[in-house]
């Protein structure tokens, strides 16, 4: 089993290093790969003088490009095994291979890490939760499938799924739609749970000003994706 | 009706359209592909103004009372028409401008890597 974890930074300087040493320590039978999305920090100056594996984008893509380019890097180098995983020190390397074994005996096509199954942890802020609760719901509704942690960037996916999100995979905000529409191709996804750590620095992708946007531009994908 | 003077100038601005487009194309600034709409709107207004009782004619035809009325209900269908074309042509480029990034970056560490190997 080749299995590769693939780190989106966007100006992650300060996070990298730590990210990269948490996945070695505690995943070591993971290879890694971190996208560096066009930073203006000085974060792929970090990557080369530590020796981390990274692809540079040219542009600036932003996240569902940046972990699609991770998955299409899979699909041509063979893994069987895909995980994304977050560059700013939110995710814990410890998981992984809970969530790979759950790959690799089949049970799942796509292994999510979700805060709200244990409800330990970093929890996020109110209006945050309840904006992932209503896509929840909304998933729930369109799909007959729960899904606790929807917006989670923590998943994992197998070969199927990598030679699928290759070639197509939203381009900003991807989660929820890309969940659903994996649930509508009849690709079976479940949930472990996991703790996360509030960011250590960095910003969220979503600020306020965004969330409305957000949630209207999320919600029609997901309707849309639903329609097959 | 249009006065003389209204439709000289109208004419002498679809003439200044007509070339404004070609030197563009021919300075490569604008392609033809994308000059097309514009000549063709040129063309129609060019028409109208030379012979203003054909947009009584139509405007009659199809019941609307208001020529004006007329003019504005086409003139907003065609640029809609137009907005949505050029959406869905931007819609592509992004596409291709995506996947391009991402094979020029994962070929750029393919070779990085042979090189190294050597």
């Amino acid at each position: 089993m080749k299995k590769l974890v693939i780190i989106p930074a966007y100006n992650e300087s300060g996070n990298i290093v730590n990210t990269i040493r948490d996945i070695k320590e505690n995943a070591p039978e993971f290879d890694y790969i971190v996208i560096n999305d066009c930073s203006k920090d000085n974060t792929e100056e970090v990557c080369r003088q530590n020796g981390i594996n990274y692809v540079s984008l040219p542009v600036n893509l932003g996240i569902g490009g940046a972990v699609q380019t991770g998955y299409l890097y899979a699909y041509k180098m063979g893994y069987d095994v895909a995980v994304q995983f977050d560059g700013d020190g939110q995710h814990s390397a410890k998981y992984l291979e809970q969530m790979a074994s759950m790959l690799e005996n089949g049970e799942a096509d796509m292994v999510i890490g979700s805060r709200f199954i244990a409800k330990e942890g970093f929890q996020s802020s109110f209006m945050r939760r309840m904006g992932i609760r209503y896509f929840t719901n909304l998933i729930r509704f369109l799909t007959g499938k729960k899904i606790t942690d929807p917006t989670s960037g923590m998943r994992m996916i197998n070969r199927k799924l990598i030679s699928v999100f290759a070639f197509e995979y939203p381009k900003d905000y991807p989660e929820p739609e890309s969940i659903v529409t994996i649930l509508t191709d009849k690709f079976v996804a479940k949930e472990i749970p996991v703790l996360m750590n509030e960011r250590t620095e960095g910003v969220s992708s979503i600020s306020p000003k965004k969330s409305i946007y957000y949630m209207i531009k999320v919600t029609i994908a997901i309707l849309i994706a639903r329609l097959g | 009706m249009l006065s003389t003077t209204t439709q000289l100038f109208l004419l002498g601005a679809c003439i200044f359209v007509m070339l404004f487009i070609t030197v563009k194309i021919k300075k490569g600034r604008l392609k033809l592909k994308y000059g097309l709409p514009w000549y063709a709107v040129t063309f129609v207004i060019f028409v109208l103004a030379a012979f203003p009782k054909l947009i009584h004619k139509i405007s009659e035809l199809i019941g609307i009372h208001d020529p004006v009325n007329m003019l504005f209900l086409f003139g907003f269908v065609y640029l809609m028409i137009l907005l949505y074309k050029l959406t869905a042509s931007v819609s592509r480029l992004s596409d291709k401008v995506k996947k391009l990034t991402q094979e020029a970056a994962i070929h750029d560490k393919c070779e990085n890597k042979e090189k190294s190997n050597e």
